[in-house]
Order: C-alpha cells, then structure tokens, then sequence
C-alpha cells in the first residue's frame, strides 16, 4: 500500500468521522442494562461480535469494494438490499443505513470522485460496511485491508460507546482494541454467516429500554 | 454420502373452501388427511415416520398454499436429529413454500433437537405473493438435556430466506459448532441455551402497521421477560415482523410462542388462535 492510499485510509477509518456513529450502540446498551456484559467480559464479548457480525460485515465490505472496481452500481444496492435484509433488528438496521448513506455523502463531497457523486446523489438503501467498502473500491483500495480497517474504526465505535456505558478507562479501552487484532483480522477474511440471537433480542428490546443514552 | 432425497409436496388449494392434496410423498415423509381447524384454517400434520432425521438423510418439502386458502401446518413431534456416524455424512433439510395472493399459513412445529455427534444442514426460502400472510415460529433446543446432553452436536447449519412481492425481507443464515465456537458467547447466545423465532409478515402491509405491531407486542415481551427468559419484537425492512426469543429453559420459550401467536394471528387476521390438535 502506497503512502497515500494509507492516509486516505486512515482518514476513512476514524471513527470521530461525522457520520453519527458516537450515537448508537447497536444493541449494547440493552445488553449492558441486562447486566450480562460488564468491563470484565468485554474482549471476550468482542472477540465473539467479531466471528459472527463482524465477519459478516468484512464480507459485505469486500464484495461492495470489489463491485465499486468494476463498477457495478445495481449489483451493489441489490448487495445493499440483501445487507438490509439480514440486519433483522430494526434498530440497528436503520442507523447502519443512516450512516452508510452519510459516509457516501461524505466521501463524495471530500473526494468529489464521479462515481462516488453519482451514488451520493441516490437514495436508496445503503448500509455502513458496503458504503465503506465501495468508497474503499473506488478509491482503488485493496479489499481485505479495506475490511480490516472498517472493522478497526466499528470495533474502536463500540468500545468508545462502552466507555459511557460502563466503569471502562481509556487505558483498559485501548488494551481491548490493541489485543483484538488478530481477531479483526481473522475476521477481515469474510463469512456469509453470522449467529447472534441474543444480540438481535436485544436490539429489538432497546426502544422499551427505561432510559437511553444511545439511538439504536 | 447422501442418499436419495425423500421428496414431500403438498398443496392447499382453494374454491369454496381449503383442500389438501398431498401431490408426493416418500418415507419417511407421512401427511394423512387435512382437519379444519376452529379458526378457519386446514391443518396438516407432517409426520416423520422414522421418528428423526438420521445423518444421511436428505429431505426436501414443498408447500403451495393456493390464492386465497387457508393452511396450518405442523409436526407431531420434536424434529430429532441423530448422531452422524462418519464425518463426511450431514443430513439435510430443504423447505420451499408458496404462499398465493390473500392465502394464508401458520407453520407451528415442534422444537429441533440436535443429538450429541449430529450435523444437520437445513435450507428454507419463503415466498409471498401479494398480500399473502405467514406466522412461522422455529425453536432450537441445545440438545437432549435430560440426558446431560447440552451443545455435544457437531454442526447446525441454516439458510432462511424469506420474500415478499419478490423482495427479500428477512435472510438469516448461521453456522453452530459448539465446539469450535462456544455459543455461550454473549455474542451467540450467552447464558440462554434455548433460541426461537416467530416470524410475522403480510406482503403489502405498510410500515406504519408493523411498527404499531411492534410496539403492542413487545409490550407483551416486557412483560414476559426476566432474567431466565428474553423475548425481543422488531419490524423487518417491510412487510413484517420477527419476535426472538432467548431462554435458559425450552418450556418457557415454548408457552411464550404461543402467546405471541394467538396476539398477532388476531391483530394480522382477527382470528382467535387454536393450537393444532395433538398431544402436547
């Protein structure tokens, strides 16, 4: 990877991007008020996120960079539909939709690349992992780094969300996200499977939630 | 090695009232006659006459529930899934339904239970035309409990594809290997060995009708809900819902199913539910 496909990268990859990712929790915040996950159990918690969401997500992410290449604008918003149709909590759906839509919109107005232009300017449904993927693609950049870095920047969101969730220091915060590697990058790789029915339970659980600190 | 798949098809069709014709069938698949059900529907039951699926068994269903008929399918009992003898020998299941315009079915089976040493691959697509309308509930029990067996078998493999008017609504395919990836883990299943789903959905129906569902039925998950036992209702991407449910014990989940049926089959199609006649 060149210098500046690294940057570029890296830029793509903050998680501080303004795309709305510091207001939701995706589901944890419900599975932190039932007192399952706490600061102790969290790696693990991840470790396993990352073999089934994660992995899913990196395969999405893959295919959409390898359609932006081609490119393929219908096969992706089918690829989006089919992403759409998995994310069964609809929670969780929408802000991964909302977000995905922002991140187009934001990368084509930084980058003002046409293809990129062209998908900011529909409004269909786009998902996070296949908008990061396909501005990867069109950007020229190398698909399973691409996954590995939208996983970082999704794995670094969640553990900032935990951290106004729960007694987490910022040390404790990072020694997580450094000891994950290996496993986002094993989950880098893809699968077409994912197996989270607690997750999913209670994602759909969080519009009852008491009190809430996070949209989804 | 598979052997032969054993083929079972049969249709609901519809002119004054539903008729069942069961247009093949092939051991162990057995489906004797349809009842009318109290609520309107024709119940079918599915027998398995070799009592479980064995690891080289390849089963393939079609179900067609014609425009405007009424169906109610379920099994006499849990779907056992027996030791695979060699490693190289999975059995499978696959499912293919047809759901007409303005038909309607319920498919309520019994639990699946995976025996210690089992692999199982099962692959079901759902189709509905317009303004056709499905309740399909599935539980998965960890394994035989009572014999001490809890996550011993070797791979669960499942595809689910459910579509309306042509679009995809709801896709869930997992992979369990309790070995290899501990489905303790609260990204799996955490401390609730017991899963379901009860999927609701009528093609056409607008959002706002779902997310209305939503809501009044996950009142009713609240409710029943504590820390033995999670229910949890969403909307899907359009034209339904699912309920999920997670349970350390397979009898809450299963009474909790009902009651969610009987409350969406009345909201869905002011019907009063009535369980399949059998012995429960």
């Amino acid at each position: 990877m060149n210098s500046k496909a690294l940057l570029e990268l890296l830029h793509l990859a903050d998680s501080a991007l303004p795309i709305g990712g510091a207001a939701h929790s995706f589901g944890l915040e419900s599975l932190i008020d039932t007192e399952l996950l706490h600061s102790g159990n969290l790696e693990e918690f991840f470790s396993g996120y990352l073999e089934e969401t994660g992995a899913l997500e990196a395969s999405y992410c893959a295919r959409s960079c390898e359609l932006a290449r081609i490119p393929a604008m219908e096969r992706w918003y089918r690829l989006n539909t089919e992403l759409g149709a998995r994310k069964l909590a609809r929670e969780p759906r929408d802000a991964s939709a909302a977000m995905g839509r922002r991140f187009v919109q934001l990368a084509a107005n930084i980058t003002g690349h046409g293809l990129l232009l062209t998908a900011a300017s529909e409004t269909r449904e786009v998902h996070l992992a296949a908008s990061f993927g396909f501005v990867a693609g069109a950007l020229d950049l190398d698909a399973e780094i691409a996954s590995a870095a939208y996983l970082q920047q999704s794995i670094t969101t969640l553990i900032a969300c935990c951290q106004r969730l729960l007694p987490l220091g910022q040390t404790h915060a990072h020694q997580i996200l450094w000891n994950l590697k290996p496993a986002i990058l094993r989950a880098a790789s893809g699968s077409d499977t994912s197996f989270t029915p607690l997750l999913d339970c209670v994602a759909a659980r969080h519009a009852t939630l008491r009190t809430r600190l996070f949209i989804s | 090695m598979m052997s032969r798949p054993a083929r079972l098809h049969v249709s609901f069709e519809f002119t004054d009232r539903t008729i069942l014709r069961v247009r093949e069938q092939q051991p162990p698949w057995r489906v004797v006659r349809g009842f009318e059900a109290p609520s309107g529907e024709l119940l079918a039951h599915v027998h398995n006459v070799s009592g479980g699926i064995f690891d080289s068994d390849a089963l393939h269903w079609q179900i067609d529930v014609a425009p405007g008929a009424r169906a109610q399918v379920t099994s006499t009992g849990a779907t056992r899934i027996y030791r695979s003898r060699k490693p190289d020998r999975t059995a499978s299941q696959q499912m293919f339904l047809k759901i007409g315009q303005s038909a309607y079915l319920e498919y309520l089976p019994d639990a699946l239970i995976p025996f210690a040493g089992s692999r199982f691959d099962q692959c079901t697509r759902i189709e509905l035309a317009d303004d056709a309308s499905l309740i399909w509930w599935d539980r998965v029990m960890p394994g035989r409990e009572a014999s001490g067996e809890v996550f011993r078998y070797e791979s669960l493999t499942s595809s689910f594809e459910i579509s309306a008017n042509g679009e995809s609504i709801a896709i869930e395919r997992f992979v369990i290997e309790p070995r290899l990836r501990p489905s303790g883990s609260l990204a799996r299943l955490g401390p609730f060995p017991h899963f379901a789903s009860c999927y609701v959905c009528r093609a056409g129906q607008p959002t706002a009708y779902w997310r209305a569902l939503e809501s009044e039925l996950q009142t009713l998950a609240d409710r029943a809900s504590d820390s033995e036992i999670l229910w949890g209702v969403t909307s899907l991407r359009s034209h339904g819902l699912v309920i999920r449910g997670v349970a350390r014990s397979g009898r809450r989940l299963s009474g909790g199913l009902i009651d969610f049926w009987k409350a969406a089959k009345w909201s869905l199609c002011g019907r009063v539910a009535t369980l399949p006649r059998k012995v429960y």
